[in-house]
């Protein structure tokens, strides 16, 4: 039987905090990539924070959309040239509160530009602070993904945020 | 280590198809995933969907089927809603008028409990296309048979060679 969703990669986050978060010399055996993780950040403020995603260290030809749900209003927005994966927790939100993403990246390895699609929720028992929403992002470039780094808008990711990155084949 | 995550069939599509099947789906598993990444071919650039059917021994086309989504366009959200239909509008796409394409749009269909004969069955889906839309939907198709055979399909001409649509059965521990 095979074996088809593999951890391939984690990032826990210690005492001292962490500026980014980061999967390096991701392997091109696979056929797509799935992380999921847990963050909150350090930054002043409550669910105002974001991260950032970049691949293969390239701050070039990245774009996002965004849809985000608040508990009382949705919205959506779009990113001409940056790429975001989630809302977060900051500071000022109800302590050990963190959020859960999952970001999906299909074909990876292949010659396509790099599209992801990524989930996001956090509840924080908070009565205007919480957030459900998504995030489709595409990287204008047709290289294979070896490395993905997340990296908070403000401040960093504090103790106890912990990022997985799954290899997935398909049959 | 227990697998809970175990390929199915995968299709690769060499050429446009209008539609993608897969029939004698097995029973074994708890739930049903199909992730992907697809674009669409039309006559004219815009915005088209994907949709799904399913079945038992054959695909049901009848009026057996609802939907809700929230969509983003990136400037607005809004919410919409099917009853009564033949298919699932699950997931937005792109259309392109050319021959070959160089991005394709990321999608997931989660099946919910699909050979419970208790329940009729829902279906969980997202998509996201950067270049326009991202859809979160639920659907419903309004029977107690298992599902055996299931058809993506899309408003558009059809779904261009180099998509990939694989379909995975999750296992409860």
């Amino acid at each position: 039987m095979a074996k088809t969703m593999k951890l391939i990669g984690k990032v826990t986050v210690g005492s001292g905090g962490a500026a980014y978060a980061e999967f390096t010399s991701i392997p091109g055996t696979y056929t797509d990539l799935l992380v999921t993780y847990s963050c909150r950040v350090d930054a002043a403020g409550y669910n105002n924070q974001a991260s950032a995603v970049s691949f293969n260290g390239s701050t070039s030809n990245r774009s996002s959309r965004r849809l985000e749900g608040i508990g009382s209003s949705a919205a959506s927005s779009t990113f001409a040239s940056a790429m975001y994966s989630d809302i977060t927790t900051g500071s000022s939100a109800t302590a050990n509160s963190f959020n859960s993403v999952e970001v999906y990246i299909p074909n990876y390895a292949g010659s396509t530009n790099k599209s992801y699609s990524s989930t996001h929720v956090v509840e924080t028992n908070d009565a205007t602070n919480n957030s459900i929403g998504c995030y489709a992002g595409l990287w204008s470039d047709t290289s294979a993904i070896t490395s993905i780094r997340f990296t908070p808008t403000s401040g960093n990711y504090v103790q106890h945020s912990a990022f997985f990155l799954y290899g997935l084949t398909r049959a | 280590m227990a697998v809970t995550y175990e390929p199915i069939a995968s299709q690769t599509l060499g050429t446009d198809a209008a539609t993608v099947t897969w029939s004698s789906i097995p029973s074994g598993f708890t739930d049903l995933i199909m992730i992907g990444a697809a674009h669409t071919k039309f006559t004219s650039a815009g915005n088209a969907i994907l949709w799904i059917r399913v079945g038992n021994g054959s695909v049901d086309t009848g009026s057996n089927y609802s939907y809700t989504y929230l969509v983003g366009t990136g400037s607005t959200a809004s919410s919409s809603r099917g009853s009564s239909t033949t298919y699932i509008e699950a997931a937005p796409t792109y259309t392109t008028t050319a021959s070959t394409t160089s991005t394709f749009y990321p999608f997931a269909f989660h099946f919910m409990s699909y050979s419970n004969t208790n329940v009729n069955k829902t279906i969980l889906a997202s998509g996201d296309v950067s270049a326009a839309r991202l859809y979160r939907t639920v659907g419903l198709w309004r029977s107690t048979s298992a599902i055996t055979n299931i058809t993506i399909g899309t408003d558009a001409t059809s779904i261009m060679a180099g998509s990939v649509l694989s379909l995975y059965g999750v296992r409860a521990a």
